[in-house]
């Protein structure tokens, strides 16, 4: 015998059937219930950003300008010494902005800081830096921490400390390898292990790293030895480029 | 059903749906952006940062709704309201994957040294690695079979391209969800930052779509089985006509062919259970109005010429019906599309 009991049947453009009008209303709030419990679940697991932090306002900044290794501009507050890194704005370094200006000018600039832990880094608002007429700050001491070996990830300073949170980890390696590439001067974060949480990256004689020859490791598991330095509140990691190891 | 082409037929329920669908995604992204403000690790993250995450895990859920649709509309017709604009919701995860994709490469890739297209393919270069691997050339991988499917999902491209071509060709969407499920799992599951539960999710994710597949199969397999399928020459023995509901259909796969027929008003007429639109199911619709009609979009075709009423003008083959000791017999040699054939009558 034929089954006369006919289901509701769905057209889209007819009126729906009574009995299914229910139906849908019950997928569309078990749907709903969906979005926001996976959308709940995946931002729950995201990556820590850190405590970076960027100036939405820039300030004027005075100092001391520093060419070698990387651009760094150091300033007097309250009589004591701080060193800031300098980068231009967008992914480059600050030596195109520089220009001619010599090692150990007085300058002006304006910049929004950004800074993580106890390293400070003044991003330039402008390329109008200009030569200032003030006294000299000196350059803190240099104190021989010791050789390493240390074990981390290679950053990119300007990311890493604020402007990008987070500025590390794999999803992040094409944007440090880009700002590397561009002139950013690279750090070392370290991953494990005790002692300072990161270092600014030089050579071995203490000259900049050649970004080429740190690309294709940037943001990998790495370990590197060399020597550490503190100069004021920066620790340098002064290394030996064939100690670089990826570890995987 | 349209005899012109518009870009959209606009309809009660198409807006309705698209009303849900906008909300649904303006809810995803809402709620991300509000928990992962208000976790401790993630409260500092850049909103920018957060929105590209948003972003890309909303197409990712979104894909997985799209990729269920088809299957469990074949469960249960009381899915089929889901399947009727399941076009829009594509259209959609190429819109929020794009925005994804786009803000991701501005502020990842922009603002440096290289183009950022080329930073996209170049900047991170261990394409020999895996777990370092440039998720990033995944997601375009993804991004452009989604264009092209998003790009064609008009009825325009379905007409010109014959149905079983665009049918074929939106089958990509596969490929682009493996493009995707590797882009989550060697991107934001990978390495430092990583986390597992992205792992978890994404196979909980691919088993469901899995099981949803292999369970719709089974069921149409098992459908297909019931039908005993006597052959005498060219007529294939399709069971009792008295177990065929009225203004329903019984589905006869045999090789490549695939028959509904329907009984209606004391009469058989066979025709292609595959609509000329989309390739529907014509067998799992019914008749309204003395019309065959689609259970994905309501196409419909007059069950003794396979045609539909004026002023359109799809076809779809025929087959010729005969009853003998209570079976109903249909020929398996299908006649040209809207060859009229005398319906068979019952009794």
């Amino acid at each position: 015998m034929a089954k006369n009991k006919q289901p509701e049947f769905y057209v889209g453009y007819l009126p729906i059937p009574p009995a299914l009008k229910w139906t849908v209303r019950g997928l569309v709030v078990l749907l709903a219930g969906l979005i926001a419990f996976d959308a709940w679940l995946v931002a729950s697991f995201q990556p820590d950003a850190g405590d970076g932090y960027w100036a939405d306002t820039p300030t004027q900044y005075t100092g001391t300008l520093n060419r070698a290794p990387y651009p760094m501009l150091r300033v007097s507050e309250n009589g004591t010494t701080r060193t800031f890194i300098l980068i231009s704005d967008e992914k480059r370094g600050a030596e195109a902005v520089l220009g001619n200006i010599p090692d150990g000018a007085s300058v002006k600039i304006n910049a929004y800081e950004v800074k993580r832990a106890a390293v400070s880094l003044l991003q330039l608002a402008a390329t109008d830096v200009t030569v200032a007429s003030a006294p000299t700050v000196a350059a803190e001491t240099v104190e021989i921490v010791g050789p390493a070996e240390l074990t981390g990830e290679i950053v990119d300073s300007k990311c890493w400390l604020g402007v990008m949170r987070p500025g590390d980890g794999h999803i992040h390696k094409a944007c440090a390898t880009l700002c590397i590439r561009g002139g950013i001067p690279p750090m070392f974060v370290l991953r494990g292990g005790e002692g300072p949480q990161v270092y600014v990256l030089t050579l071995a004689d203490g000259r900049a790293i050649p970004p080429a020859a740190i690309l294709d490791y940037i943001a990998d598991p790495v370990r590197l030895s060399g020597i550490v330095e503190k100069q004021g509140a920066l620790f340098y990691f002064k290394v030996d480029l064939s100690s670089l190891a990826r570890l995987e | 059903m349209a005899a012109t082409y518009k870009p959209v037929i606009w309809n009660r329920h198409k807006r309705i749906y698209d009303l849900a669908l906008v909300s649904g995604i303006a809810l995803y992204l809402t709620v991300f952006v509000g928990v992962g403000m208000a976790m401790p690790d993630s409260a500092n993250t850049s909103i920018e940062i957060l929105l590209i995450s948003a972003l890309g895990a909303c197409a990712f859920f979104m894909i997985h709704v799209v990729l269920a649709i088809g299957p469990l509309a074949r469960l249960s017709t009381k899915f089929l309201p889901l399947l009727y604009n399941r076009r829009h919701v594509g259209v959609a995860l190429f819109l929020v994957a794009l925005s994804h994709g786009a803000y991701a490469t501005i502020w990842y890739h922009g603002f440096g040294v290289l183009n950022p297209i080329v930073s996209l393919f170049v900047s991170n270069p261990r394409y020999d690695a895996i777990n370092a691997f440039p998720f990033e050339s995944l997601g375009v991988a993804a991004l452009a079979i989604l264009f092209l499917l998003a790009s064609t999902s008009h009825d325009f491209w379905l007409n010109n391209l014959s149905p079983a071509v665009w049918k074929t060709l939106h089958m990509l969407i596969y490929p682009a969800y493996g493009a995707m499920v590797m882009h989550v799992l060697l991107g934001a599951a990978s390495g430092h930052g990583g986390s597992p539960l992205y792992v978890w999710a994404t196979a909980g994710g691919f088993a469901l779509i899995s099981g949803l597949h292999i369970a719709a199969a089974l069921v149409q397999t098992s459908r297909d089985r019931a039908v005993t399928k006597q052959k005498d020459g060219d007529w294939i023995d399709a069971g009792p006509f008295a177990d065929i509901p009225e203004k329903r259909a019984r589905i006869v796969a045999i090789g490549g062919t695939s028959i509904a027929i329907f009984r209606y008003d004391g009469k058989l007429s066979a025709i292609s259970n595959f609509c000329a639109h989309q390739m529907g199911p014509l067998g799992e619709g019914c008749l309204i109005d003395g019309l065959v009609t689609c259970p994905w979009h309501g196409w419909q075709y007059d069950p003794a010429t396979g045609r539909s009423p004026a002023p359109y003008t799809e076809k779809v083959e025929t087959f010729a019906v005969r009853i003998k000791d209570g079976h109903v017999f249909v020929n398996a040699i299908p006649n040209a599309k809207g060859t009229p054939v005398a319906p068979t009558m019952i009794g």
